[in-house]
């Protein structure tokens, strides 16, 4: 470094210093053509070999890496994305099983309940008629009774009224009741 | 959903290189063709005096290298705008 | 008043001679190594913390990088990612020299055209190897003679072409010289206006010059960057052409 800022010190004062007009272009000045292409070369070459063996391979390595890291960030990105989706599909399904689950659900309980209401009618209305029977065979019974018993009752009730009214005793006939109403 | 936000992303970004190339292309080629002419004209009368000095007919090759090395460069000049329309 | 040519002038430093031929170490050489050392310094400040995370001089080393790879793969394809270190160094070899040769009392040694004569003289020969060694040497003979053409065309177009082929290291070297040296030249000579222009009418005469020299600063600053980079993509276009032989 030293060296370099001796060398500029000299550079400068150099190219401060007045230069005569020679006269056309000192570019064209071959004087100087063989040490111009020998310092280049060699500063190319050295730049060169600089960039070409350290710069370089360090940047590229770098990049690499970052490459590398962002892609592994995006697979984890991707496989998060993948797992999500796949838990909501999950949970999709699920959902759908159990509305699914809840309809054949609610139809099997209105099915069973339909079947159970019609049984249940159905037993009413039979006992139902059953009692209807029963009833009328109870009527029809009762009728009976009444109308065979009738003769006798009002044999009966003849007789009190007869004891009533003649303040006599007598024993009345079923059998000459119906004579005198003529039945049979 | 993050494939069609790649996608869109990709082709933005597509549209946007191929934008930029259009660009440097003709301005790069608007450079060009600023010098190729002058070029081949001195490439020409080189190759003009250095036949010469090698067979000494002092001034035929350089008169014939001269003429075509202004062909050459209004060629070039031709070439590069012919490109330029093509784009 | 020293002649604005004056700056071009090559002044030895270090006398040196190697077998009878004259290497002295002159301020071209050293303006070079400034170059150099700059480089270093701009691309070791880069590289000091790496980080995946990068930092800003990290960031601009990296687009520069960048810069240059975008470029490579426009105008050649993967296959010239083998001559990435070629082109990065030379591009940025010749916009640093370009930068610092702005700086004031400082030398511009793209100017020179024997410096920028043999930068393209090699890559010329550079170019020529790795056609004959990819295609061979009738193949890279065919170049000069485009298909499709009538014969008698040919006596007229393949010494067009061959003309053409072999002004490439002149027109890419007298580009990079002609405009830095018309630059610097312009710069002085305006700078010249300006001081003598403002010393004979009390300063105010020097103002417009003196805003017309800091536009052109700004205009000359543009030019070396954009030199750099037509020279670094010429470079490009030169090994596409070697590369896919057409």
């Amino acid at each position: 470094m030293a060296r370099c800022a001796f060398l500029s010190v000299i550079f400068f004062a150099e190219i401060t210093r007045a230069a005569d007009g020679k006269g056309g272009m000192p570019q064209l000045n071959p004087e100087s053509f063989f040490s111009q292409i020998f310092w280049l070369t060699l500063l190319f070459v050295f730049l060169f070999s600089v960039i070409h063996y350290f710069f370089l391979p360090k940047i590229l390595k770098i990049r690499k890496e970052r490459d590398e890291t962002i892609n592994n960030y995006l697979n984890e990105a991707k496989k998060i994305n993948d797992s999500i989706n796949l838990i909501i599909d999950e949970m999709e399904k699920d959902f759908n099983n159990a509305k699914n689950r809840q309809s054949s659900e609610l139809n099997k309980a209105l099915e069973e309940n339909k079947i159970k209401l019609s049984k249940r009618v159905a037993e009413i209305n039979e006992e139902f008629e059953e009692k209807k029977v029963q009833l009328d065979i109870d009527i029809n019974k009762n009728r009976d009774s009444i109308t065979s018993n009738l003769p006798s009752i009002c044999v009966k009730l003849s007789d009190i009224l007869y004891e009533k009214i003649m303040k006599d005793k007598k024993k009345g006939n079923i059998n000459e009741f119906q004579k005198i109403i003529g039945e049979k | 959903m993050s494939d069609k936000c790649r996608k869109k992303i990709n082709k933005k970004i597509k549209t946007i290189k191929a934008s930029q190339r259009e660009n440097k292309s003709g301005y790069s080629l608007g450079i060009k063709i600023s010098i190729d002419l002058v070029a081949a004209i001195i490439t020409g009368s080189i190759i003009g005096l250095g036949l010469d000095k090698f067979f000494s007919t002092k001034p035929i090759f350089f008169l014939i290298f001269l003429v075509l090395g202004i062909i050459t460069g209004f060629y070039s000049l031709y070439k590069s705008v012919k490109n330029l329309n093509q784009m | 008043m020293a002649s604005p040519l004056a700056q071009f002038e090559i002044k030895k430093i270090i006398e040196l001679d190697l077998y009878g031929y004259d290497i002295s170490f002159t301020n071209s050489s050293l303006a070079m190594t400034f170059t150099v050392i700059a480089i270093s310094l701009f691309l070791y400040l880069g590289i000091k913390n790496l980080n995946i995370i990068p930092s800003k001089s990290q960031t601009l080393v990296e687009s520069t990088f960048e810069f240059i790879s975008s470029m490579i793969n426009d105008n050649i394809g993967k296959e010239g990612m083998k001559y990435f270190s070629f082109i990065f160094t030379l591009f940025l070899f010749i916009l640093i020299g370009n930068l610092l040769g702005m700086l004031p009392f400082s030398f511009t040694w793209t100017s020179h055209i024997i410096v920028t004569f043999s930068i393209a003289f090699f890559i010329f020969l550079a170019v020529t190897f790795i056609a004959i060694y990819r295609h061979g040497l009738l193949k890279f003979i065919q170049f000069f003679a485009p298909s499709g053409v009538p014969k008698p065309m040919l006596i007229l177009l393949v010494p067009i072409e061959i003309i053409s082929y072999l002004s490439r290291p002149i027109s890419l070297s007298v580009r990079l010289f002609a405009n830095m040296m018309a630059g610097h030249t312009l710069l002085k000579v305006i700078g010249s206006f300006v001081f003598v222009l403002g010393a004979n009418s009390f300063i105010i005469g020097g103002i417009l010059p003196l805003a017309f020299l800091i536009a052109l600063t700004g205009l000359e600053i543009v030019i070396a960057f954009l030199q750099a980079y037509v020279f670094a993509i010429l470079t490009c276009l030169y090994i596409n052409d070697a590369i896919h032989l057409h």
